[in-house]
């Protein structure tokens, strides 16, 4: 994702979240938000591998 | 060139009449007056009140009553930790002129050991950061270089145990806090198991990550703090019930036949050269000493700091979740961004982050299995510069400053599980290396053992260079 794209995320999740985040606030937010997102992917694919529910329920056709 | 008086040799100097628990507190006070107008170690301090409770616990010695090592002891609490009688200000300036109802109970255990608080330590604001540049109540410098920080957020109290402006100090730890400035303070730093100690009182840094413990300068008095401050609190749903034995029962009994898995390669992250090749020092000072050394790596901790940045952060936002909103201005500029990114992590990437802490313990316990405790670098660098010169280190992945100093220390906090951690060496620019050992929960009579013989192995501190040699002058 570039980082236009990545800043503009953080602006609109910011705006939902109604924060008041200046410009520069946003400058230093973006990277951050990018890095943990990034991380957040990598648990989740950890979390799929490892963490399978004790009880799968499927839907009879 | 005379080093600082650990607890047990104070402790033994009053009960031969040789010095008293108010003199040990106008020595304090001296060194205090003399070097805080460098250091801002302390947000608040109480002459008075110490000197009036150092004279009341000199009377019960001279009455007959004990309360055991820490009786007439000068310590204090890192500014996060209530404590009746002083301000808790958090280290914000939204904090200026917060009073606590009462003490924390880790303060009401220390009182009633018999400490002597005698002050409240500068920290990270809202112990949120490594550095300790607070604009409200002063940067801390670390004393081994004042150019440098002394890592955090409990900085302030490493650096007024490292002064000896006090015996100990209590620290709060959600990612490192304690270890981090104990290791590159040239101290020792505990953070126990999640539930041992209580955490009333306290306003950390993420709730389900938070824990309290001592810095001091020595094993012993690391373990003493430790005695005083353990046990259930009912009132504290974090608090785990039952009885917890003494830590100090185990100082002393050597590590032969204790399985110890040491990971000083660059298997779990970059690490600088010369820390690598103090731990394996350690190691092999470990290994003489008689216990089973081999080396080992823990897949986890690579995961850990992106699955604690989604669990704390968040966190960190639920609590600062009105004055963010109402105080942004108050709050430092390097604070704000990590509370928003709280605020715009979603829940469903929260739950997420809190499921693979389970993935976490079944790694740790994997890796845990065939040893008694593992040892590894505290900190994958020594102190970093304060004015920010980035050092880089080879082959880091360059994620960010945080991730590279809590990246060997967080997976304790995401785990519970407990972590020491010890000096074990200089760096060539004199500055403190750490080595953290950790082990199972409730493995503190474990890792207390490792820590006294390694330091009976490698006393501390080394020869003091000419920038460090006054400060070891009593």
């Amino acid at each position: 994702m570039s980082d236009e794209i990545q800043r503009a995320r953080v602006r609109a999740l910011c705006e939902a979240a109604a924060l008041p985040v200046s410009e520069s606030e946003l400058e230093a937010l973006t990277p951050l938000y990018a890095l943990f997102s990034e991380g957040i992917e990598m648990l989740a694919q950890l979390v799929e591998e490892t963490d399978t529910a004790p009880i799968r329920f499927v839907v009879e056709k | 060139v005379k080093r600082l008086l650990s607890i047990y040799e104070a402790g033994q100097m009053v009960r031969r009449g040789d010095t008293s628990s108010a003199a040990l507190v106008e020595e304090c006070f001296e060194r205090i007056r003399a070097l805080e107008a460098d250091f801002h170690a302390f947000i608040s301090l109480d002459y008075e009140r110490a000197r009036g409770e150092a004279a009341e616990l000199d009377h019960e010695l001279e009455t007959g009553r004990d309360r055991g090592p820490l009786h007439g002891i000068p310590v204090s609490v890192k500014d996060n930790i209530a404590t009746a009688g002083f301000p808790t200000t958090f280290g914000s300036a939204i904090g200026r002129g917060f009073q606590s109802g009462g003490d924390a109970e880790v303060v009401r255990r220390l009182k009633a050991a018999g400490a002597v608080v005698v002050g409240k330590n500068n920290l990270h604001e809202f112990a949120l950061g490594p550095t300790n540049a607070n604009a409200v109540y002063g940067d801390v410098p670390n004393p081994w270089d004042l150019s440098r920080i002394p890592g955090g957020s409990s900085g302030g109290s490493a650096a007024a145990v490292a002064l000896g402006e006090v015996f100990a100090s209590l620290g709060s730890d959600s990612g490192g806090s304690v270890r981090m400035p104990a290791a590159m303070c040239g101290l020792v730093g505990l953070k126990p198991t999640h539930g041992r100690v209580s955490l009333r009182g306290l306003l950390g840094g993420a709730p389900s990550m938070d824990h309290i413990g001592p810095l001091t300068r020595g094993v012993r008095d690391a373990a003493y703090v430790h005695d005083a401050i353990a046990g259930y609190d009912p009132e504290d749903p974090e608090s785990e019930p039952g009885p917890v034995p003494s830590v100090v029962a185990e100082i002393g009994k050597g590590v032969a036949g204790l399985r110890i898995g040491v990971v000083a390669d660059q298997s779990m992250g970059a690490v600088r050269d010369e820390i690598v090749a103090a731990v394996k020092k350690s190691a092999a000072a470990l290994a003489e000493a008689g216990a089973e050394v081999s080396f080992t790596t823990i897949d986890a901790v690579e995961l850990a700091p992106y699955a604690a940045v989604a669990v704390a952060y968040p966190e960190v936002s639920a609590v600062h979740g009105e004055w963010i909103r109402h105080r942004r201005q108050d709050y430092a500029a390097d604070i704000r961004p990590l509370i928003d990114l709280g605020q715009i992590f979603s829940a469903s990437q929260y739950m997420l982050a809190q499921r693979s802490r389970r993935h976490l313990v079944r790694q740790l316990d994997l890796a845990l299995e065939p040893f008694d405790v593992v040892a590894m670098p505290t900190t994958a660098v020594t102190a970093g510069r304060r004015d920010g010169v980035p050092e880089p280190l080879p082959g880091d992945a360059g994620t960010s400053t945080l991730f590279t100093l809590i990246r060997f220390t967080v997976l304790f906090n995401m785990t519970g599980y407990p972590a020491l951690s010890i000096p074990c060496g200089l760096d060539q620019k004199g500055l403190p290396i750490g080595l953290q050992l950790a082990g199972r929960p409730d493995s503190e009579p474990l890792l207390m053992r490792v820590a006294s013989a390694l330091e009976a192995a490698q006393p501390w501190p080394p020869a003091p260079t000419p920038s460090t040699a006054e400060r070891h002058e009593t």
